[in-house]
């Protein structure tokens, strides 16, 4: 009904604001990235000549955000973990659920990340690696996410990744899609058109199994959308070590989600500080 | 008679301390209820809390209740992680006693879980080869109604069941007890009990657990 759904908005309205209060970090950013630049002027047949690409390099250097994940902390001591992480200079925490069903590990649902929201301040980004994600919206906005991105294999369709995306927003949270290493980026392109969506995730190793390789040849999606969208949060997430956040960050990427790097770190204050610096130096 | 304790009621921010505090208190077991989101309508967690949880607490019986479908491709992965007792609903695999012989080979308890819409008949013929059977007096994952009337039914035709076969496995109800309702479902014939919410919530865990461990006509 309506009225649940407005106390849900300005429940989170008020999370969001007591989030932006937090005073042990620098200001983290407003809730929402500017939107996405309108799509080039299609080129019509006849005598127009195409609009000229957007001009990048007048941007500042682009905004970074460090998102460790928390799959890679000790469960049983998950408030000092994750505060240890905002200590140490974490822009965002990277909430990974996985159903056990659309990839094969079962990790954790809403009732953990509405366990751990009272305690912290921190940005939660939620990757959900679910099947049927719409059905999980509600349930993870009432959980306090700040950002709910969901698959597009997930989705099925353009127009049912609209439908997801839409009621993410309405329920007052950001908008991420994501997309797996074997899908085009071609598939999220429409919907990232919509306005509807604050952050790309572009995986970087197949979602749901331990241990892989940073996949240098998906940063081919990663430029292919950076050009297209210059003020797009782009993140990545698998493999991300100081190393290869250099490779995503001059593709263009801006966000980095990193487990063992940073969380295995014996110092990861300044894991996420050179990453941070590669990011600002190397994203254009 | 064992007084076990639902995890997903603790306070998962602080999950190491409230289970040892909880465990200190005299629950002799921890019990934790995986939820998939499929064969359950909520996700709850899954192995690598459990795997964190049993560097913790090394001693404790670990009674895992798999809300998953297919639970046979999750067995190896929950021994793994530390569980003690495996118990998965017939209604979730196509070859029931397949898993639970699959339990059993790799050294944990094979268990069963009952909801309210499962009849006794989908478990009677593999009694013999379950050290639990777990009886919900909710439907997992949904809250709502108890069913105690149902539960109370089972759970006696359930121990004359096992008599007749001379077996006699553990007989646990989770789903909502508290020391209001857990005299009537020992006396019914039910010997461990998942406690959630009403331990947890409580000040005083050791006091709340020792309340439900002292209900009439139980000895431990």
């Amino acid at each position: 009904s309506c009225l649940s759904c407005s106390s849900v908005h300005s429940s989170l309205l008020r999370l969001w604001s007591r989030c932006m209060s937090t005073t042990h970090q620098p200001p983290p950013p407003p809730a929402s990235n500017d939107p996405p630049e309108p799509p080039a002027k299609r080129v019509k047949p006849s005598t127009e000549s195409p609009s000229p690409a957007p001009d990048s390099s007048a941007m500042g250097p682009r905004r970074a955000y460090i998102a460790p994940s928390v799959l890679s902390s000790d469960f049983a001591r998950l408030a000092d973990e994750c505060q240890r992480m905002l200590e140490a200079g974490a822009d965002w925490l990277h909430l990974d659920v996985m159903d056990g069903h659309f990839v094969p590990n079962l990790t954790f649902g809403a009732p953990v990340v509405a366990a751990l929201r009272p305690h912290n301040k921190g940005f939660f980004d939620c990757h959900l690696m679910v099947s049927d994600p719409h059905k999980w919206v509600d349930e993870f906005a009432q959980a306090g996410v700040n950002q709910f991105t969901f698959h597009i294999e997930a989705a099925g369709s353009t127009a049912e990744a609209l439908e997801i995306a839409k009621d993410i927003k309405a329920k007052g949270m950001q908008a991420g899609i994501v997309l797996k290493p074997k899908t085009s980026i071609d598939d999220v392109l429409p919907v990232i058109d919509s306005g509807l969506i604050d952050t790309l995730l572009v995986m970087t190793v197949e979602p749901g199994f331990g241990g892989q390789k940073f996949m240098e040849d998906m940063m081919d999606k990663v430029k292919t959308a950076r050009a297209k969208y210059p003020s797009l949060t782009i993140e990545v997430d698998g493999g991300l070590t100081v190393d290869t956040t250099k490779i995503a960050a001059a593709a263009g990427a801006n966000a980095i989600v990193a487990g063992t790097a940073i969380f295995k770190a014996d110092d990861p204050e300044a894991v996420i500080k050179e990453m941070r610096q590669s990011v600002e130096e190397l994203s254009k | 008679m064992s007084a076990n304790l639902r995890v997903a009621k603790a306070n998962f921010w602080s999950l190491g301390e409230d289970l040892s505090a909880a465990v200190a208190g005299g629950a002799p077991w921890l019990h934790f209820s995986v939820q998939d989101g499929r064969m359950v309508p909520k996700i709850s967690f899954g192995s690598p809390v459990i795997k964190s949880l049993r560097k913790r607490l090394p001693n404790t019986v670990f009674d895992v209740k798999l809300g998953v479908i297919e639970p046979e491709h999750r067995v190896a992965e929950f021994i793994d992680a530390g569980a003690d007792i495996l118990s998965v609903h017939p209604e979730a695999t196509l070859q029931l006693p397949a898993v639970l012989n699959a339990i059993e080979e790799a050294g944990c308890a094979p268990g069963v879980v009952v909801n309210p819409g499962t009849q006794l008949s989908s478990i009677e013929h593999v009694l013999e080869h379950v050290d639990v059977v777990v009886i919900m007096l909710v439907n997992p994952g949904w809250g709502g109604p108890k069913y105690m009337r149902g539960a109370l039914e089972k759970i006696r035709r359930l121990r004359l069941m096992c008599a007749e076969r001379g077996v006699s496995p553990w007989i646990e109800v989770d789903g909502g007890v508290s020391p209001k309702n857990a005299g009537e479902l020992i006396a019914a014939g039910a010997n461990a009990l998942v406690a959630g919410g009403s331990v947890f919530s409580a000040a005083d865990k050791r006091q709340a657990i020792q309340e439900l461990m002292q209900r009439p006509g139980v000895w431990v």
